[in-house]
């Protein structure tokens, strides 16, 4: 074996080395992308179901900007919201209210009830949702 | 000399390299693998979720169809022959065909997917069972259950009483009818004693956004309603669901607001351009389509395709201000953020779960002769008795010959009324049975003849003589004939056809001696489909509420006068219209748009703007007169078996 080839082979080697550091930071950096969009890809859809399904069956609601707010009642907010009072009629028209709070901004946008979720990675998602009645 | 290099080992080289190449190749795969399960698990959760809403969204356009054809049928099974063919108004067909107006069993309706070829379904809410795995009743095996006679639970209104074959039929079709009535099991929601209001007692308004009535507090109305459950559809692969139970609620509404029109209505002004004046509103106002052309303070403010309200006409309703456009922005999320209300305007067609159907029949409201039949019904009650109040009063008087075809004087009419075991008639001929008022007996009859300055002849109908004359011909007293149809007989040469708008040839009705309505404790309520001059004071004496009509102060008899033209004063000088209770349209057919309060004289015909008028709204059944305009509100209300609520 000279040590042209020698050479060569230490070549070779070399770039087989770095091709597959380069292939392995690619993977790194992929499965970094996915677990950064795991909010969006898996929380999120399960949120916008409960959401849907529950502004779906509810009269009315009210936006208070504390949780404390929402507890005492009294008049609510269009914008700033941190909480949320939900408030459902039944058939004899006895009234139930549940309050809603989360790392969230409830805010009404033309008429419609938008709320606005932060992920981990500042990652946005904008829910619009509207009563049944 | 040139050196040689030896391998240190035997055989092929390489093996480095490859074992590299695969310790890479394998934590890549490694990765690949993880980042393809994370990939399915997402996929996975938003497939999952999107069905939830899929199935979630099908269901609601459901109910929402159920609201639209409900009506339909109801209406259907109080017509004729419904009882002959049944079928299509039973609640398999309404859960059918609502089904298939939602446009929810099938996603490709319209066969795309067929085209496609050997195309993978991924729809797997689509339906296509019997409806009978969708809906069940509250209990027991069938579609529904009708809230007649039985009690489901706590968690379901107070039923309505009624014959146990019409509870029977309401178990199998949407039945509404008189026959139905609240009886003693309904106290505490009806809020009057039922056995003094057993059709319309005074009932929680349902929290609702339309505001034909104030959310949380009453209005006069009967509920009759139908308990079902839904799951749709009956199972979706990898989606648990539970069925809910719903209550499907007819109001039987009678008007009871200030101002109330079934056609497109104008407010505000007078047709002479003239702003409203003398005018105070003391309720709501409902209309089909509202234009508001001037501002007006109101307590609230509803329609049931929209309301426009013109620039620089902002209406005060319930203390807050509503401008053109209040439906769009924040207007009213802001006021209900501020006040634990229901914004004061609103339209029906904006909210899902509610109709409002107003049971207009136009121009025919007036007429008792010539309407369709109604034998075969599978509902107790009429659909023409129902909605067309001349033909359910208990006084019809027919003009069957006038003087000539010019002169619509009449010289013979017929007046049937109730007696003790049915009907009774009496023909009044001028020349036999009936003097005029100068002749002898002339004054104890209460249906004479007259003509107004105008020249217009006229039937006149003296209100005071009623009770003597009843009595007289041994009929039942104003208790029972206390409301009155007039009809001319068109079929007779001598008698013409009434036009709209009122040709000067027709016959006219005039409305004298009405001044004290005590007597009548029930009301008094006159329709006719000629044009009626009131020729002299009505019902302004007042007497005590009655007891137990949760009422008190001033009370007047409650009075209805319903008429497609109607003139104040018979004469060509312009007076005072001082005016207290509510004003209502209904639809001429005409689509032209109204103005309620365009008021005119009798003699000139001009609208009368020296106005003394305030609009009230009915609180109590008993301010309910004979005969009144129907209206069906329906809601449907999800059943709430695990809580008491927190108000």
């Amino acid at each position: 074996m000279t040590l042209i080839e020698v050479s060569i082979a230490l070549m070779i080697a070399m770039v087989l080395a770095v091709a597959s550091m380069a292939m392995l930071s690619q993977q790194l950096s992929f499965t970094r992308m996915v677990q950064n969009q795991i909010f969006l890809l898996e929380d999120c859809p399960s949120i916008n179901n409960t959401l849907s399904r529950m502004l779906g069956r509810v009269d009315s609601y009210r936006i208070y900007p504390t949780v404390a707010g929402a507890k005492a009642g009294g008049a609510g907010v269009i914008t700033g919201g941190k909480a949320i009072v939900l408030s459902c009629s039944d058939s004899l028209e006895r009234v139930s209210r549940s309050i809603v709070a989360a790392e969230a901004d409830f805010y009404v946008e033309n008429g419609v009830l938008r709320i606005r979720l932060t992920g981990p990675n500042n990652e946005e998602i904008t829910y619009s949702g509207h009563t049944q009645s | 000399m040139k050196p040689e290099l030896h391998s240190y080992r035997k055989g092929a080289g390489g093996y480095i390299t490859f074992l590299i190449v695969m310790s890479v190749a394998v934590v890549a795969f490694a990765f690949l693998l993880a980042a393809y399960k994370a990939t399915l698990r997402a996929q996975e959760t938003q497939k999952t979720t999107q069905l939830r809403v899929d199935v979630a969204q099908r269901e609601s356009a459901i109910l929402r169809s159920i609201l639209a054809v409900v009506p339909n049928k109801a209406i259907q099974c109080m017509q004729e022959n419904s009882s002959l063919s049944p079928t299509p108004y039973n609640w398999t067909t309404i859960s059918t065909e609502s089904i298939a107006l939602a446009n929810a069993a099938d996603a490709d309706a319209d066969g795309v997917g067929a085209n496609i070829g050997s195309a993978r379904l991924a729809n797997p809410a689509n339906f296509t069972g019997s409806v009978s795995n969708i809906f069940r009743g509250a209990s027991g095996s069938g579609l529904i259950n009708a809230g007649v006679n039985t009690q489901l639970s706590a968690d379901y209104p107070p039923y309505l009483t009624t014959s146990l074959t019409t509870a029977s039929l309401d178990a199998t079709y949407p039945i509404v009818a008189e026959t139905k009535t609240y009886g003693t099991n309904a106290a505490g929601t009806a809020q009057l004693s039922t056995s003094l209001y057993p059709i319309y007692n005074r009932i929680p308004y349902p929290k609702i956004r339309f505001g034909y009535s104030q959310s949380n507090a009453s209005f006069v109305a009967k509920r009759n309603y139908w308990a079902f459950s839904i799951r749709y559809p009956e199972s979706v692969p990898g989606v648990s669901r539970t069925r809910k139970l719903y209550v499907l609620s007819l109001y039987e509404v009678p008007s009871q607001v200030a101002i109330s029109a079934s056609v497109f209505m104008s407010l505000g002004r007078y047709s002479t351009g003239e702003k409203w004046a003398g005018v105070q509103i003391n309720g709501a106002v409902f209309g089909e389509r509202i234009l508001a052309e001037e501002s007006l303070s109101l307590n609230r403010l509803s329609s049931r395709a929209g309301i426009q309200i013109e620039s620089g006409a902002a209406q005060s309703v319930a203390g807050t201000t509503a401008q053109n456009g209040f439906d769009s922005g924040n207007t009213i999320q802001s006021f209900e953020a501020a006040n634990d209300a229901m914004f004061p305007v609103s339209v029906a067609g904006g909210f899902g779960r509610i109709a409002f159907v107003p049971l207009n029949r136009g121009l025919d409201f007036y007429r008792f002769l010539n309407t369709t039949g109604d034998s075969n019904r599978l509902s107790p009650t009429s659909w023409n008795d129902y909605t067309i109040g001349a033909r359910r009063c208990a006084i019809k008087v027919t003009v069957t010959q006038c003087t000539s075809a010019s002169n619509q004087t009449p010289t013979t009419i017929v007046v049937s009324y109730l007696t003790s075991s049915g009907t009774g008639s009496f023909t009044l001929t001028r020349g036999s049975h009936w003097p005029t008022d100068s002749q002898s007996g002339g004054t104890a009859i209460p249906f004479q003849t007259e003509t107004i300055q105008t020249g217009r002849r006229c039937l006149s109908v003296h209100v005071d003589r009623l009770a003597g004359w009843l009595t007289a011909r041994g009929a039942l007293g104003v208790d029972s004939n206390n409301y009155i149809a007039i009809n001319p007989d068109t079929s007779q040469s001598t008698v013409r056809t009434p036009t709209f708008p009122s040709n000067s040839l027709d016959m006219g009705i005039t409305l004298r001696g009405g001044g004290g309505l005590t007597a009548f404790t029930k009301g008094f309520s006159l329709v006719t489909n000629l044009r009626l001059f009131f020729a002299a004071d009505l019902n302004n004496i007042p007497t005590t509420a009655p007891a137990g009509s949760g009422l008190s102060g001033t009370f007047y008899p409650p009075l209805s006068i319903f008429a497609p033209e109607k003139r104040w004063g018979t004469t060509t000088t312009p007076r005072l219209v001082r005016f207290r209770g509510q004003l209502g349209a209904l639809d001429s057919g005409s689509g032209e748009m109204i103005r309620p309060l365009d008021l005119r004289t009798g003699g000139t015909d001009e609208v009368a703007e020296d106005m003394d008028a305030i609009l009230n709204e009915i609180t109590s059944p008993a301010q309910l007169p004979p005969i009144t305009f129907p209206n069906w509100l329906l809601t449907i209300e999800e059943v709430d078996t695990n809580s008491a609520g927190n108000t």
